[in-house]
């Protein structure tokens, strides 16, 4: 069974771009516009990796890493932060939420790719 | 000197010759005695003393004016006893104010017999000789000394006469002396104290440090045991206590200071009040008795008697009020607030400093944050090409027609996404920098919005109605500059707004108004302030859409045009810009 990547961009084009890269290397996608939206879909769906965009319209990506970890059911959710967020603090506040990675943005396909093989390979 | 000695007839010899070098002696120590004292009082005490020494008259006096008023009077040979007996000491009428007034010397051998005498009041010792000289200094009256025998003591000579007329002369010239020397150490203080606290404004790195040391500098030049520094709020009406004081005695004044630190004063009341509502400099004699005064019951317990406070000014802005006090009753010292008036726009200068120095900070913050901004920007569309572009060169051949051309069409999207934000990048940047040109002429409104909607359309399920008072409504703009007004206002409009947007123009006194309203959930409040600067945006609108330069680059055009642009929200709900310009006449 294909791996599943919930990804979490409000912007369509980013969106399109990661699901066809994931789609390539092989990955089932589903698509987020916001943390919402995600939190929605987690309720029904149970991904194996997350990529998660820290500047999202209302709720920003750090609240919904704040949601994944009070709540029991969410709590094991692997997730990898992809953000042009451009903070010196953002490595550490990444590690102390217990992210499995950070993609700074802009990145190149291969970092996408290595980075979720990476943890997805972790998982199984 | 020492004390002089009382009058002694045995010492001083019976001839003619003898008399005269005795007087001259006398004359010349007493240029000595008199011309070696530093304060009026004791050259007034030295004179009256040589005067009665050379004279042999039982009772002298001497009397400085200043102002046609008495400001200093000094006597001798009377005991305490024959003091106390008296009513009152010379008040200038009679024989002292007939010398002061005829700037000549009286010698009388009966007092009372002369018209001008007013008599003695009950209680006087009885007195008969009378030798009265005024002190002359180029030809005004700054004092008299005179002289008084009693009954069987003889009478005054015309050599004593004109000795003590040369002791006048010496002793005028004595308090001259004196009084220059007393204002040249008033100066002098003063320029210290104007000196010291402007040297503490400049080096205070705080606006606190500044006045602190502002209150020691005035207490110690006063001498006053007391100072504390009252802030203006932020409405500027309120005196807010601060934490800023000189006590000489804290024990002493801690009631006083924990009542005030706990009074905050509107402005008119209270002695920082009064400061603040006049702008000027307040004495209060008494606080203790003061009508206007709140902490007249700590001042009463802590024992605080008069007070003064002067304003810290920023241009026409009192921002602060230092007060003073000190433990007796006072009589208002025009000239030390004066001084205090100096200090008081010294330490202005400070806190003006600070906000300038607060409000660059501010504007290195906010172009630090421009350039993350934009770098952010950048950013976020580079990734989408860089990944797009990624994406064609390896794996085109597994990815299928209808995401091949999503790609492409995605990769124009964000190029010219690029493309736009670096345009208004530079726009931004060449307005900041003055060199924006604008030619103005005569443009329709209506055209203008013709225009714009046949280049920028509508969404599908929006319209745009467009209105105006009467036909032909022109304004005084740049052709191109208001299409790209009305396009950004437009474009808002149809990304944030409803789905019914309304362009309205009518003239108001000569001012041309233009609308652009729309009827969708208007502005978020938390946006309001920040609305016209750069990267403002949106939050419920896909980020893709706008640089977020759109109504920052629309302000400047709008001022170029010298017109104005503000957000007004629309009735009932829903976003509205209005655009003054001026008309074409």
């Amino acid at each position: 069974m294909k791996p599943i990547v919930l990804v979490v961009d409000d912007e369509p084009d980013v969106l399109l771009m990661v699901r066809t890269l994931l789609q390539l290397a092989g990955h089932q996608v589903l698509e987020a516009d916001s943390a919402e939206r995600a939190l929605e879909l987690l309720e029904q769906e149970r991904p194996d990796a997350i990529l998660l965009d820290i500047r999202l319209p209302g709720m920003s990506g750090w609240d919904m890493l704040d949601r994944l970890r009070a709540e029991e059911t969410l709590k094991d959710h692997r997730v990898i932060v992809f953000s042009a967020n451009i903070d010196a603090t953002m490595p550490s506040k990444v590690a102390a939420y217990g992210c499995r990675g950070h993609i700074p943005k802009p990145f190149l396909p291969d970092q996408l790719i290595d980075t979720v093989g990476r943890v997805l390979a972790e998982a199984s | 000197m020492g004390p002089a000695m009382p009058p002694n007839e045995e010492s001083i010899g019976s001839g003619d010759m003898q008399a005269a070098l005795a007087s001259l002696q006398l004359l010349l120590d007493s240029f000595v005695a008199v011309a070696s004292e530093r304060d009026i009082e004791t050259i007034l005490e030295r004179a009256v003393d040589l005067a009665r020494l050379s004279t042999r008259a039982r009772y002298g006096a001497a009397a400085a004016i200043s102002g046609g008023l008495i400001s200093a009077f000094v006597h001798a040979g009377l005991t305490q006893a024959q003091v106390e007996a008296m009513p009152h000491l010379p008040r200038g009428l009679g024989m002292l104010g007939a010398v002061l007034d005829g700037k000549a010397p009286i010698r009388l051998d009966v007092l009372q017999e002369d018209p001008r005498s007013v008599g003695f009041p009950l209680g006087h010792v009885p007195m008969t000789a009378f030798l009265g000289v005024p002190i002359l200094l180029a030809g005004n009256v700054t004092g008299a000394i005179y002289l008084t025998k009693s009954p069987g003591q003889g009478m005054f000579s015309e050599q004593d006469e004109l000795f003590v007329v040369s002791l006048a002369n010496q002793t005028a010239v004595a308090m001259e002396t004196a009084m220059l020397l007393r204002e040249l150490g008033e100066k002098t203080a003063t320029m210290t104290l104007l000196q010291d606290v402007a040297a503490a404004a400049n080096e205070a790195s705080t606006v606190d440090e500044a006045f602190a040391t502002a209150l020691d500098r005035v207490c110690s030049y006063t001498g006053w045991p007391v100072g504390h520094v009252y802030m203006t709020d932020e409405s500027g009406e309120v005196m807010l206590p601060t934490s800023i004081w000189h006590l000489d005695d804290p024990a002493r004044f801690s009631n006083f200071r924990t009542v005030t630190e706990s009074t905050p004063l509107p402005s008119g009341i209270g002695l920082p009040g009064r400061v603040h509502a006049s702008a000027k400099p307040a004495w209060i004699n008494d606080v203790r008795e003061d009508p206007n005064f709140p902490r007249a019951g700590a001042a009463l317990s802590s024992g605080v008697g008069a007070g003064f406070g002067f304003p810290v000014l920023v241009g026409t802005e009192v921002a602060a009020i230092l007060e003073f006090f000190t433990a007796e009753a006072a009589e208002p010292n025009e000239p030390l607030l004066d001084i205090m008036g100096h200090i008081g726009t010294q330490l202005g200068r400070v806190i003006e400093r600070k906000r300038v120095e607060d409000e660059l900070r501010r504007l290195d913050a906010v172009k630090t944050e421009f350039i993350a901004n934009a770098a952010h920007e950048l950013r976020t569309p580079l990734t989408t090409i860089a990944g797009f572009s990624d994406l064609l060169r390896r794996g085109r051949h597994d990815i299928d027609d209808a995401t091949l051309d999503r790609t492409v069409e995605a990769l124009g999207r964000q190029t010219s996404r690029i493309r736009s934000l670096i345009e208004n990048l530079l726009d931004l940047s060449q307005m900041d920098l003055g060199r924006l040109t604008v030619s103005l002429q005569p443009v329709s409104v209506e055209g203008t919005v013709k225009r714009v909607l046949e280049m920028t359309p509508p969404p599908d399920g929006a319209s745009v109605k467009f209105s105006a008072e009467e036909d032909d409504i022109s304004v005084l703009a740049d052709l191109p500059r208001l299409d790209q007004i009305m396009s950004n206002l437009l474009g808002n409009a149809y990304r944030y707004g409803g789905s019914t947007i309304t362009v309205t123009a009518r003239r108001r006194d000569g001012i041309v108004e233009v609308s652009v309203a729309d009827d969708g959930p208007g502005v978020p409040v938390d946006l309001l302030d920040h609305l016209f600067e750069p990267f403002t945006r949106g939050s419920n609108a896909p980020k893709v859409q706008g640089s977020g330069l759109g109504l920052a680059i629309c302000r400047r055009l709008v001022q170029a045009f010298g017109g104005s642009i503000t957000h007004e929200p629309s009735d009932p709900h829903g976003a509205q810009f209005v655009l003054r310009l001026k008309g074409p006449e």
